[in-house]
């Protein structure tokens, strides 16, 4: 309360009555305040890669915004059934003896087409962005997209029959694609450091990936801490999780020669 | 005089905050835009009362137009393919830094007048103590 002149009580708010910018003013600057809290970056809301897309990519993203729970929750519905769908298969098998032998032609398809865990010993491919790197990293520093085809390329071509990045399984139409300061894996995000996991002969991985000239003598020539290779001797890749079905395509009736 | 702007924009924010709204996706691109567009009407507003050209009716239908020409601009530009949405920041932030500036003289100018009334009263008030205190000493040196 102000006090003028004598034991006067004056209204405070009569002065500010008296202009009468104040109380619009006031107003909307509650309305701005409102607007202004709703559009504040937060980790909720914040895409920190979005800002480093190009236009196209930007508009991809923008136009189906992925649900990602729902979408993490329905994958691992997803491994669930296949594992059930894997033993009752095995309980058909056991009940009838004739099918047997098609259901282990059926297992082994199923892991040669990756839809099933795979456990075995192989090598582990570290591949990380130079720690040392300056502020502004040169493209050597990075790894990037091309980096991790190629290792996944030479790990297969030196016999790998399982490979993994980041828990994400690679199967015959798998893809992996620059996204800004990410990698796409299937359209997974997967980031620095990457973790490659390939089953096969240990020795045999090991030695083919470490030759010169290859990918990781390369990365070397980059810096040292950039891939590491260890021998594991046993390892789980993950099953494989997306989408298996075929839309367009069909088995010919007659097989031709 | 300018504190209860600055209330009620605490209090926006603490109803959002409350209300836990948040933008998502695109929208936030846009939001963010009108909400410079609003800064700059209702500084522009806390300007003109300085100036006392407030006018109320032209007030909110700035704040209004302001925000959806940003928004409309901004849009525009997205589906044209240009980066319109800098335009807007620009010529926002041209206007915000001016009123701005504006607002910082007339709130210096306030705070001079009201150092110098205060001197000036203080001025007097010993004047007047000197005078009460010189005539009652001649009214003692009358009746002597």
């Amino acid at each position: 309360m102000l006090r003028q002149g004598k034991n006067k009580v004056v209204n405070p708010f009569v002065k500010i009555h008296n202009e009468k910018w104040v109380l619009p003013v006031s107003a909307l600057s509650a309305v701005l305040g409102f607007m202004m809290f709703a559009s504040w970056l937060t980790n909720d809301n914040r895409d920190s890669v979005y800002t480093y897309l190009n236009n196209d990519q930007r508009l991809r993203v923008s136009l189906d915004v992925i649900d990602l729970d729902k979408y993490r929750n329905l994958q691992s519905e997803v491994d669930s059934l296949r594992k059930r769908a894997t033993s009752l298969e095995k309980i058909v098998a056991a009940k009838n003896i004739g099918s047997g032998a098609l259901n282990d032609q059926l297992q082994d398809v199923k892991i040669f087409a990756g839809l099933t865990e795979l456990e075995g010993p192989g090598v582990k491919v570290t591949l990380r962005d130079n720690p040392n790197a300056g502020l502004m990293p040169v493209t050597d520093e990075l790894i990037h997209d091309v980096d991790v085809l190629r290792v996944t390329n030479e790990l297969f071509n030196s016999g790998a029959e399982a490979v993994s990045i980041n828990g994400q399984r690679l199967i015959s139409s798998s893809n992996i694609r620059c996204a800004g300061t990410t990698v796409l894996v299937d359209g997974y995000r997967v980031t620095s450091p990457f973790t490659i996991l390939a089953i096969g002969k240990e020795d045999l991985l090991y030695n083919a990936f470490t030759m010169a000239g290859g990918v990781m003598s390369e990365l070397v020539g980059a810096s040292p801490q950039m891939i590491q290779v260890t021998k594991e001797k046993s390892i789980r890749v993950p099953a494989y999780l997306g989408a298996t079905s075929i839309k367009s395509g069909v088995v010919p009736k007659a097989t031709t020669k | 005089m300018i504190l209860v702007p600055i209330i009620f924009f605490a209090i926006g924010v603490f109803v959002a905050m409350k209300m836990g709204v948040h933008a998502q996706g695109l929208g936030i691109k846009y939001l963010a835009v009108a909400c410079l567009a609003g800064l700059d009407t209702v500084l522009g507003g806390i300007r003109s009362g300085y100036e006392g050209k407030f006018q109320n009716d032209v007030f909110i239908t700035g704040f209004i137009t302001n925000i959806a020409i940003a928004f409309g601009i901004a849009k525009l530009g997205d589906n044209i393919g240009i980066d319109l949405l800098v335009v807007v920041n620009l010529v926002m932030g041209i206007r915000i830094f001016n009123n701005l500036s504006i607002i910082r003289r007339y709130l210096i100018q306030a705070y001079t007048d009201m150092v110098s009334r205060r001197k000036r009263r203080v001025q007097e008030e010993a004047a007047l103590k000197e005078s009460s205190q010189t005539s009652a000493l001649s009214t003692v040196e009358g009746v002597e």
